[in-house]
């Protein structure tokens, strides 16, 4: 081959020579590399703007934490309940706490090496049903006191009940079966 | 008002402002070659991607810097070749060999894709020849066919003499030429 055969024949396959493809997605990819950077150069515009702020924004940040420690650290204060609604709301959450610590207070003295297993069951239930609750009360916040999550609450008060009642039932069940069984052993 | 139908100019000029539609048409337009711009050098898909998206980023950062809004391409192009160079040197230094590489050698080429245009099947071709070639002589044979910088560009992008650059080039072409010919008889 000659010298100017191969100029020519790269010359001529020019067009040809793009045949690779990067792996699929990458224009996503690309896209958030470009939001990532965005972002970026806006803290850093921001600092070259503000830079006599850098130190007072290391005291802000403390003082920030500080004080979002102490709300955190007070019980209550962070998140709305129930009874930040309206005073019938309030009143509701009372009528189910003062209920549920009972149910729960006769659950407890239930315990038994029998009924272990059931009332641990119903403990761990429970449980979910504090966590669903610990839920809808930052959905109550985010939402601005909106309807659902009031019914929602409700009607998770009312399923902790519920389910304490129906273990409960249970263990009665399980009791009287147990006393009729033993009478009857005896007696026959 | 489509973005697909805008003059490159018109483009950055959204760019520039941090329209980030027009940059995403802009990197639809140019990201096939800049990818295989990349691609010929680094030989890794991923690496390849890598060097050619931060390309763009740093172009469209740099904006302001270039002149004439036309050379665009060129100048996006310029940036590719110095990203995978300087990756290129990074890697060279450690010079390990992928076991693809290896098993890429003992692969028949013979059997062609039916669907591969008649000119992209002679370019695979030829950059399957590349590809066996020493690393230096693959880059600088690439930036000089393929990319079409002339010597004093390319001994500059490489960071060579020029003499040295021009030799390299020479026996390259000669290898290569060697590695063309048996296909070429066919």
């Amino acid at each position: 081959m000659e010298e100017d055969n191969l100029k020519s024949l790269f010359e001529d396959l020019r067009e040809g020579f793009d045949f690779e493809n990067p792996k699929l997605g990458h224009q996503q990819r690309f896209l958030a590399k470009l939001q990532e950077q965005r972002d970026g150069y806006g803290h850093e515009a921001f600092n070259t703007n503000y830079k006599w702020w850098k130190p007072l924004m290391g005291v802000a940040a403390s003082v920030a934490l500080i004080v979002s420690v102490l709300l955190v650290v007070q019980p209550g204060s962070s998140s709305k309940d129930l009874a930040s609604v309206s005073p019938e709301m309030s009143q509701t959450q009372d009528y189910f706490t003062v209920a549920i610590t009972e149910e729960l207070n006769r659950l407890e003295s239930e315990r038994s090496p029998e009924t272990e297993a059931m009332v641990d069951d119903a403990l761990s239930r429970m449980s979910i049903l504090e966590d669903e609750y610990e839920e809808l009360k930052k959905d109550l916040t985010e939402s601005g006191d909106d309807q659902r999550v009031i019914y929602a609450m409700i009607a998770n008060f009312q399923n902790r009940i519920d389910l304490l009642k129906s273990v409960l039932e249970n263990i009665e069940n399980v009791k009287l079966i147990k006393q009729d069984s033993n009478e009857n052993s005896i007696t026959i | 008002m489509s973005l697909t139908n805008q003059n490159i100019e018109q483009l950055l000029e959204q760019c520039s402002l941090g329209n980030q539609r027009a940059q995403m048409e802009v990197y639809d337009r140019y990201y096939k070659a800049m990818y295989n711009t990349a691609f010929r050098i680094v030989k890794d898909s991923a690496e390849a991607e890598d060097i050619m998206q931060d390309s763009f980023l740093t172009a469209f950062t740099k904006l302001g810097n270039l002149k004439e809004k036309v050379t665009f391409g060129s100048w996006l192009k310029r940036i590719v070749v110095n990203n995978s160079i300087q990756h290129y040197n990074k890697n060279s230094k450690y010079n390990d060999v992928p076991l693809d590489d290896v098993m890429y050698k003992i692969e028949d080429h013979s059997g062609v894709p039916e669907n591969y245009e008649y000119t992209n099947v002679k370019a695979k071709q030829v950059m399957d020849s590349m590809k066996e070639l020493k690393d230096n002589y693959r880059v600088s044979l690439t930036l000089h066919l393929v990319e079409g910088y002339d010597y004093e560009e390319i001994s500059e992008i490489m960071n060579i003499s020029y003499g040295n650059c021009r030799t390299t080039i020479s026996r390259a072409k000669e290898s290569l030429r060697q590695k063309l010919q048996p296909k070429a008889e066919y």
